[in-house]
């Protein structure tokens, strides 16, 4: 069973250290590897500072490791330039940030579309946004600016925002950090439905043990390396 | 507290930076005034004095007391002589200026000298001053015979030294002895003079001689001793006797500070000694200086105002760096104020933190006033500097007082914002945040539409009671400064109006291509549409950049081509000379004296003027006929051959001249007049009335030219006439008695094209001509004058042209001088020293190259072009300083966004388009309305700016200079500021990694 599974993104053997005063260096992860299955709710669980944030940073091509390699849908990205991880991130990758991160001079609804026209979606725009909304429970509000929004709905703004351009995979970073319990568990079985409805890869950090029960696969980090796989 | 406050402004190091550029540059503006005043002051009030001994010859720091005594007075010649002499004495402590020297006369005037020997069986006499100068022996050279004696000789005669100038004139011999009759030494004997000497001064620079060696023409001087035992000190005068008591300040110790002192002191002087009649008080200086302070004045006030809106743009840039920085502390001071920080101490670490920047900026800015007082000196168009002699700048008080008024002014803008932000708390300031929709302050007072309503109300009075204002300047007195202002009100005003419109114009566009912006620009245009209050900061600044540069570029052109234009215009030509044509002998220099005292025709110390002129001969009586007889031609070709000369044209000009004018009459009988028969008309003249009209002799400025030696020479701005002034010469060209004449010809006085006209000559012969064209300007022909009564009273009085052809006026008067008009092309050098090796006499000259030079040498002008020029570099300085920040501050503050963009796939490529659309759509509308507002008030407001400068009414039309090229160099300048800020930004964003500017927003 676990054979026939497709890998959605490898990492080998990655590390990430930053300098630190003293010319200490600091090492955020250490010599971690992994396999992220694809159409999967993939879950990296860790306590603050563990190096989970890091990990799906460079997943995401937002970071590079220091040392190791990533694969990306089969492609080695680890040597890319930032521009060509952009472009793919774009078609490819959604993301939800742990601090609400919607661009804050657009309404809801533009926020989403904005995915749209950065990918280039060929579609009708009008109607993904508002069955992304729609999805996210939020169509009544989609005129609204962010500030007007409470943080779950800005959230899930972000959530709809991440799955727009229907990315192969989406990253989702503490989306219920800063959410109470139930608003928190809403999220979570947004992105569940993703992966049930959208076949979407979805990759997600917490701290909450809570949600262990919700993944499809679980890694949890411990101090820069993976400590359990399950 | 004080560290605290360190540590933060290091923190925030750049921005601080920018707060401390605007301070320097506040204090460096306020101060630069007083400080180039003062300099200014100092060196014009010396060149006028220096140029008034080179042109005078006399010490213009000179002030004099002169008593007179007469035969029945009843006082003691002495105790009289001693109280002015006291007095003198007493203005010397009173006055703020020191005097360097001190000079006393005492004489008896033209008193009968017989001399020993007969002409014609007649005893020779003579009349002779007798006097004494109080140090004479250090003041002479003898050039024969020896100095007097102090004591009479054995045979009781006095010994006497005369001037050379006095020897010849009195036709006196060294070793003469003269007797005058009615003068009587101590024992009553006639007293005897022997001329023992002849001098002259010793030094060629002597203050002494205020009066100099060659004046004293009929006076023979004797010892002070001598003078005073026979004539002084007697109980009860004998003789009319003057005393004159000099006081030479030195001129080079009269500063800005001390000149109201001085003047007003002179004043209570000149009205204490009006009062009494036998003791005259005059002083050279009193106008000079006069003149001086209505110069100062209205150098003060035009400065002034031209630096206005420079100070509150610069006021508003730290109000608004200020208030952005406390935007980005707006979190930590919500912060402090939750763990307890009281009000009063966030405003106190404020108060440190605007006070250490004031400070360094009034250390800093004190230094840059003193660059920008030498770019002052030596500015000489906008944007446009030459090497002049450095002027003498010094800190004085004032100076320091501007400097303190804006540190002041400063801490205050710096202060202010913060008591709205210590009043936040952390709830309050979230809540703020969401408020973003709220209109700026300025928009919902409507202060944009009030501002242009008070300075289209001030364009509005101006257009109304513009003759009033040209007349006040021109009477030298200062304008309204709220008409001034109104240009900078106008400017602010309508620059706020446009950021109303801006915003309309940006969303038509957005609107109109929203399906299809690609993703850079469809979030620039959100950006700047969504936060457009943020942008308010910057958008001002450059419209009111551009908007001040064009007008300043505009005004400077406008003022400076003006003032050329009136200058070669009253000139006519780039040399106009004028040779002496006749042998009478011309007046010696140094042979004026200081007083007319020692003119044998005249009795008149008690109404000596005031203008200290003294005995000015140059005033040639009028001879009732002139002869061409009387001159001899100088030969003119000879100007051709100097070098660089390129036209030479003989133009004859005289304002005595006379055409018949009736009064009272009306239009169709008037012209029928001139035409007349002459006699009946002189006949006419000399009665008080003929019926009810009355003819009157008018004044005319006849002139006589070379119709194409004129066209190729003069001066003449073309677009001045209808059509070009070539046609108007080609006119009367072909008919010898063809003339031009001024419009009043035909406006005042009913004359019609081809109307015949008759003037007369200053030889009194009748001319006929006939009127081939009208003009309204004509090269230096002014078509009014004004006229100031006794009383003071104005009146404006018509002038009359008529322009003939030379030859015809030769034919008739013959050969009167005229004056040689030269074109030059380059220096005028060659012509100075032609006529200096050639030692051609001249009766005038005008250089119109020295006198632009001069013009542009003129406090007002230099100040106004230093502050128009400093001024845009200022605010140019403060809009690129302004840029940065806010771009800093934009990029830094949306860190968080840019990862947004980053991690939503946005390539670097299309962050850096969408940073540049931004600063397209804020930079591009700013810079157009700027351009569109600086047009507009530099066509409404310039003509109203132009007026401070009239010095003397010119006849010019005003016009508003286009100053393409120096608006050229304004957009390059802008350019490359904007330029280097983009750089600087490039730079800023490629520095963010999206890694952590996404952490950043976790925290």
């Amino acid at each position: 069973m676990e054979k026939q599974e497709q890998i959605m993104m490898e990492a080998r053997k990655i590390s990430r250290c930053f300098p630190v005063a003293q010319g200490e260096d600091f090492y955020a992860l250490k010599d971690v590897s992994l396999q992220i299955p694809e159409k999967k709710l993939t879950i990296l669980r860790g306590r603050s500072g563990s190096g989970k944030t890091t990990l799906m940073n460079i997943l995401g091509a937002l970071d590079k490791p220091t040392d190791g390699q990533i694969f990306f849908d089969g492609q080695d990205i680890t040597g890319w330039e930032e521009d060509a991880c952009g472009l793919m991130r774009r078609k490819k990758v959604g993301f939800v940030f742990q601090s609400v991160a919607l661009i804050p001079m657009m309404t809801a609804y533009e926020n989403v579309e904005y995915a749209l026209r950065l990918s280039g979606y060929e579609g009708d725009r009008k109607e993904r946004v508002e069955e992304c909304l729609r999805m996210v429970g939020l169509s009544a509000r989609m005129n609204h600016m962010p500030e007007e929004l409470s943080g779950g709905e800005q959230q899930r703004v972000a959530i709809a925002r991440a799955i727009a351009h229907k990315p192969r995979v989406i990253f989702a970073d503490e989306p219920t950090a800063e959410l109470d319990s139930g608003t928190g568990l809403q999220v979570v079985k947004i992105f569940q439905k993703l992966v049930q409805e959208e076949e979407a890869t979805v990759v997600m950090t917490t701290h909450d043990v809570g949600f262990m029960e919700v993944g499809d696969k679980v890694f949890e980090l411990e101090d820069g390396e993976i400590i359990s796989e399950r | 507290m004080l560290d605290f406050v360190i540590q933060k402004m290091l923190n925030r190091k750049w921005i601080v930076l920018c707060l401390l550029v605007g301070n320097i540059l506040l204090v460096g503006i306020a101060c630069c005034n007083p400080m180039y005043m003062d300099a200014v002051q100092q060196k014009t009030l010396n060149r006028n004095m220096s140029n008034y001994i080179i042109e005078k010859n006399r010490y213009p720091g000179t002030i004099s007391l002169s008593a007179q005594l007469k035969i029945n007075g009843d006082k003691n010649t002495a105790e009289q002589f001693t109280a002015a002499r006291d007095a003198v004495k007493t203005m010397q402590k009173e006055l703020p200026v020191p005097a360097v020297m001190e000079i006393y006369h005492y004489c008896i005037p033209k008193m009968e000298a017989q001399t020993d020997y007969t002409y014609n069986g007649e005893q020779v006499r003579k009349k002779l001053t007798v006097g004494y100068l109080q140090d004479l022996k250090d003041h002479v050279k003898m050039v024969s015979g020896e100095f007097y004696r102090d004591e009479a000789g054995e045979d009781g005669v006095i010994d006497a030294i005369i001037s050379q100038k006095g020897l010849v004139s009195q036709k006196l011999l060294v070793g003469e002895t003269l007797t005058f009759m009615e003068l009587r030494d101590k024992k009553g004997d006639p007293l005897r003079v022997r001329i023992c000497g002849v001098f002259e001064n010793s030094e060629d620079e002597d203050l002494f001689w205020v009066n100099s060696p060659s004046s004293f023409t009929s006076e023979i001087l004797i010892s002070e001793k001598i003078f005073n035992d026979n004539f002084v000190n007697y109980e009860d005068p004998a003789y009319e006797m003057r005393g004159t008591f000099y006081l030479l300040l030195d001129y080079e110790q009269i500063r800005g500070a001390n000149v109201e002192t001085l003047l007003s002191r002179t004043k209570e002087y000149v009205n204490e000694y009006s009062q009494i009649s036998s003791v005259t008080f005059r002083s050279l200086y009193q106008n000079l200086l006069e003149e001086h302070q209505t110069m100062v004045r209205r150098v003060v006030s035009t400065l002034r105002i031209l630096q206005v809106p420079i100070l509150v743009l610069l006021a508003a840039f730290i109000f608004m760096v200020s208030r952005q920085i406390l935007e980005i502390e707006k979190n930590d001071i919500a912060i402090l104020k939750s763990r307890g920080a009281s009000k009063k101490q966030l405003i106190i670490s404020y108060l440190i933190q605007g006070s250490i920047l004031a400070g360094i900026g009034f250390v800093l800015g004190i230094p840059l006033a003193i660059f920008l007082c030498q770019m002052f000196g030596s500015a000489n168009s906008f944007l446009g500097f030459v090497q002049r002699s450095a002027l003498h700048i010094r800190i004085t008080p004032g100076v320091l007082l501007y400097g303190l008024a804006a540190v002041v002014l400063s801490v205050i803008a710096m202060t202010m914002p913060v008591f709205k932000y210590a009043d936040l708390t952390i709830v309050e300031h979230k809540q703020k945040q969401s408020d973003k929709k709220k209109k700026v302050w300025w928009q919902k007072y409507f202060l944009d539409v009030l501002l242009l309503a008070v300075s289209l109300y001030g364009l509005y009075s101006f257009h109304n009671q513009q003759e009033l204002l040209v007349q006040r300047v021109t009477e030298g007195g200062a304008l309204d400064p709220l008409l001034y202002l109104s240009s900078s009100l106008f400017i602010i005003g309508a620059g706020l109006l446009a950021l109303r419109i801006i915003p309309l114009f940006l969303t038509l566009i957005f609107k109109l291509g929203k399906k299809r912006w690609n993703p850079s620009w469809y979030a620039s245009f959100l950006r700047v549409l969504r936060t457009k209050n943020k942008q308010y900061f910057i958008m001002v600044f450059l419209t009111l950049t551009i908007a001040l540069g064009i007008f300043n570029a505009k005004s400077a052109r406008t003022i400076n081509e003006g003032e050329e234009e009136r200058i070669s215009y009253a000139i006519g030509a780039d040399v106009v000379l004028q040779e002496r044509w006749s042998d009478e002998e011309e007046p010696e220099e140094g042979s004026e004296t200081f007083e007319d005292e020692e003119d044998p025709d005249e009795e008149n110390q008690g109404e000596e003027g005031t203008d200290g002129e003294g005995g000015a001969q140059q005033e040639e009586a009028e001879p009732e006929q002139i002869s061409a007889d009387d001159y001899t031609e100088p030969d003119i070709e000879k100007y051709s051959s100097i070098e660089n000369v390129v036209g030479v044209t003989k133009v004859y000009t005289t304002n005595d001249a006379t055409i018949s004018v009736e009064s009272t009459v009306d239009a169709e009988e008037k012209k029928e007049v001139p035409g007349g028969d002459k006699k009946k008309q002189n006949e006419n003249r000399e009665q008080e009335g003929w019926g009810q009209q009355q003819i009157m002799s008018q004044n005319i400025q006849l002139m006589g030219i070379q119709t194409k030696g004129f066209g190729e020479t003069a001066w003449f701005n073309e677009e001045l006439l209808p059509t070009h002034w070539y046609y108007y010469l080609n006119a009367i060209s072909q008919n010898a008695s063809a003339v031009l004449v001024s419009s009043n010809f035909r406006d005042e006085l009913g004359y019609q094209l081809g109307d015949e006209l008759t003037y007369r000559t200053v030889t009194g012969q009748s001319v006929k001509g006939m009127i081939f064209g009208f003009v309204d300007y004509w090269p230096t022909y002014q078509p009014t004058e004004t006229e100031t009564a006794d009383d003071g009273t104005k009146t404006v009085k018509n002038r009359y042209l008529v322009v003939a052809n030379l030859q015809k006026l030769q034919n008739v008067d013959g050969v009167l001088p005229y004056q040689v008009w030269l074109r030059v092309d380059g220096s005028t050098q060659p012509i100075y020293d032609f006529i200096g090796d050639k030692e051609i006499k001249l009766v005038s000259f005008s250089d119109r190259q020295a006198d632009l030079i001069d013009m542009k040498n003129e406090p007002i002008i230099q100040g106004t072009n230093g502050i128009l020029t400093v001024g845009f570099i200022v605010v140019l300085l403060l809009c690129g300083v302004g840029f940065l920040i806010y771009w800093i501050i934009s990029i830094q503050s949306r860190a968080l966004q840019f990862g947004i963009f980053r991690a939503m796939g946005m390539t670097m490529r299309e962050l850096m388009v969408m940073l540049i659309g931004e600063q397209l759509f804020i930079t591009l509308p700013a810079v157009l309305m700027g351009t569109g507002i600086g047009l507009l008030a530099s066509k409404l407001y310039i003509p109203l700016i132009q007026i401070a400068y009239q010095t003397a009414q010119s006849p010019l039309p005003s016009q508003v200079e286009s100053a393409g090229s120096d608006i050229v160099k304004m957009f390059i300048v802008v350019l490359v500021v904007v330029g280097v800020c983009m750089a600087a930004l490039g730079w800023l964003i490629s520095k963010i990694k999206i890694s952590q500017a996404l952490k950043l927003g976790e925290d």
